[in-house]
């Protein structure tokens, strides 16, 4: 699929009225705050990759949805390792009403990681018929990570679908049992279940992209 | 249509009653040092808990309004506020020797009754302190201790000083800081190692002076393998000016102990309430905190239970309705601090014309603990196109042992429901009483039946009235 990269489109302000299509967003500085704008009749798809290099790593982005009939996919993919600092704030906003949001957020930490994701769907009291999601499945590999998940909500119109959900764990104890009774060593069976968590997002990245090259 | 009028009609004037009082205590206005030092002398208390008020008042001064807080408090006046006022040092044990006005408050929210029916103990506090306290003999001679506060204190300090204060300290906030400086009332429980009650203990507070603070402080210890159900019912009469809440309660549940703790919170749309409720859960021990939230002008209460022992377990429902300019901000914590530990969370909420209904709650799993796990649901119904609903989760977890989850959903009642049952010959109201009860219906059969049928009842009787 044809992708466009965010980074060379970004004003200074950072508040950019977004054109429909298939959006990659990869290549920002380590904090970097900016606000999508989503006008009526745009459809927009965008993935996010964040914790391949920098040690302390800031994202603020506000998806602003304008218009009505406007729709809105983003996945996010956070990879920390080593000890790596990476906080998102992620707000979902609805001004106008029959338009739809969905963003779905994966994230693993490893060794001593620290992650921080808060997210928020905020929607005006013009936003009837709204729909909006917010899902966030976090991964911790180590004892000495630390995952942090704030999902938040505010609903200011009564006609709406909303609705979001976060959950934080580690590997299942089942599923490594499995894979080790055949014969694949720890460190192997965590890569591997590693891996297949994040697929989902990854499998969706360019194959160019640094962060898919590894696989 | 008879018995809809007449529910109706008892329902404008539930909450009116109020009565002239002629108090023995009165600890004026404001808050001062001296407030703190009257109070104390007035109930006879030793050397050391003067000094805990003292040392909670500092905290109290000092401490500033938690910049949290989503409502504007500048109508509570806190100079303007009385914290203190009794007419007996004494509750009574026997109904007969209430003294009539207050009989006839507590007369009208059936506490004789239900006392009779299914309790095995009633306190029942009036402003400050409590009127009437009875605990069946037969619990007595078991070595059940259900008094009031200052009751506990002087009488049975051994038992209850150690943990007095350590489960939710002074410091741990304004209000628990508040409410260590000038509590008064509130119940002190201890069930003894085995003992299981069949039947529930009960409290009533009622607030009936205007411009009144409230500040119950409840601490209730169950011994190893104990299980015992407290329920809590709060009132209060409608008036100009506002009125303050602010109680702490302390659960201390030893190993494989249990405690169910019901509050239903109906007090008008003039009261603050701004409670601090935790419990320490040992080695097997389960905590259950059912919680129904219907009046007040702004409600901040976030039980929380620690999961101390291993394999102990925390259980949190919650239904809050929230009216026309009543702010309900409810939650639950659950904090896992030992490994194999378990708790869930539900909790429901109703916005109705511009009620705003929150959940505010933190899960955290400590990076000792293995094994923990957490499950949290909310779920809003938004009744009126100006209803507002807000979430604000945390889940805070370090280590790769532990699996805590949250869900929440937000939604409306549709034309098509209301449509379908006034095809069926429902006026509008019933039918969204109908709707709004069959929303809540899964949590309401959590509380015990008598109460569970009163709050459809009073539920129904809201969605008539909106």
């Amino acid at each position: 699929m044809e992708y466009k990269k965010l980074s060379t489109m970004l004003p200074a302000d950072g508040i950019l009225n977004v054109p429909g299509g298939f959006w990659f967003i990869d290549d920002l500085p380590a904090e970097a705050s900016y606000e999508l704008r989503l006008d009526a009749h745009v459809r927009c798809k965008f993935i996010l990759h964040l914790g391949l290099q920098g040690h302390r790593i800031r994202r603020r982005v506000i998806f602003s949805i304008c218009g009505e009939n406007a729709k809105l996919d983003a996945h996010v993919l956070i990879q920390g390792a080593k000890n790596q600092c990476i906080e998102w704030v992620g707000i979902q906003r609805h001004l106008i009403g029959n338009a739809e949001s969905n963003l779905f957020i994966k994230s693993t930490a490893e060794n001593a990681v620290e992650i921080s994701i808060i997210s928020k769907i905020i929607l005006d009291a013009n936003a009837t018929k709204s729909c909006a999601y917010f899902q966030n499945k976090n991964l911790i590999l180590s004892n000495r990570a630390h995952v942090t998940a704030r999902p938040e909500l505010e609903i200011f119109a009564n006609d709406v679908h909303c609705s979001h959900g976060a959950a934080i764990g580690g590997i299942d104890p089942m599923e490594e049992f499995y894979l080790r009774s055949r014969g694949i060593s720890q460190r192997a069976v965590k890569a591997l279940l590693q891996r297949a968590f994040a697929e989902e997002i990854l499998c969706q990245m360019p194959n160019d992209m640094p962060c898919n090259q590894a696989r | 249509m008879s018995e809809n009028s007449s529910m109706e009609e008892e329902f404008a004037t539930s909450g009116n009653f109020s009565y002239a009082m002629d108090y023995a205590h009165d600890a004026g206005r404001g808050l001062r040092e001296e407030t703190v030092r009257y109070i104390s002398k007035v109930k006879g208390e030793p050397r050391w808990l003067l000094n805990f008020r003292l040392r909670a008042l500092k905290i109290f001064e000092a401490a500033p309004i938690p910049p949290w807080i989503p409502v504007d408090l500048t109508p509570l006046q806190f100079d303007q506020i009385r914290y203190y006022l009794a007419k007996d040092q004494e509750p009574k044990r026997r109904w007969e020797d209430v003294p009539d006005e207050i009989k006839a408050t507590f007369d009208r929210l059936g506490v004789p009754e239900n006392e009779r029916k299914f309790l095995a103990g009633v306190e029942a506090q009036f402003d400050s302190e409590m009127a009437y306290a009875n605990l069946r003999q037969s619990l007595t001679e078991r070595g059940v201790i259900f008094v009031n506060s200052t009751e506990g204190l002087l009488q049975h300090e051994s038992v209850f000083r150690p943990h007095f204060g350590k489960v939710v300290p002074a410091a741990d906030n304004k209000f628990s800081a508040l409410n260590g400086a000038v509590f008064s009332g509130g119940s002190f429980i201890y069930i003894p190692k085995g003992t299981k009650l069949d039947q529930p203990l009960q409290a009533y507070f009622r607030i009936n002076a205007e411009q009144f603070g409230q500040f119950e402080r409840t601490l209730i210890i169950v011994d190893e393998d104990a299980e015992v159900t407290y329920l809590e019912g709060c009132t209060a009469p409608r008036f100009e000016s506002s009125a303050l809440h602010a109680a702490v309660v302390e659960l201390v549940v030893m190993p494989r102990a249990k405690v169910q703790y019901i509050t239903v919170q109906n007090w008008s749309s003039n009261v603050y309430n701004l409670v601090t409720k935790r419990g320490i859960a040992r080695e097997s021990a389960e905590i259950r905190w059912i919680d129904c939230n219907i009046g007040s002008r702004l409600t901040m209460k976030y039980p929380c239970v620690v999961l101390a022992g291993t394999h102990a377990r925390g259980e949190m429902v919650s239904i809050s309705v929230a009216h026309h300019g009543q702010y309900q901000d409810t939650g639950a914590k659950m904090i896992h601090r030992a490994s194999h530990t378990s708790s869930h969370v539900m909790a429901k909420s109703i916005s109705i014309q511009a009620g705003v209904a929150a959940y505010r709650g933190i899960t955290r799993a400590a990076k000792s603990a293995k094994n923990c796990k957490n499950y949290t649901r909310c779920d809003a119904l938004m009744i009126h196109p100006e209803s507002v609903s807000k979430t604000h989760p945390t889940l805070d977890v370090q280590g790769a042992l532990s699996q805590v989850q949250h869900e929440a959903t937000v939604s409306r009642v549709s034309d098509e429901q209301i449509r379908y049952l006034r095809q069926r010959g429902l006026g509008e109201s019933q039918a969204m009483g109908l709707l709004v009860n069959g929303f809540l219906n899964e949590l309401l059969r959590e509380f015990p039946m008598e109460y569970g049928v009163e709050l459809k009842r009073l539920i129904e009787m809201e969605m008539e009235q909106r």
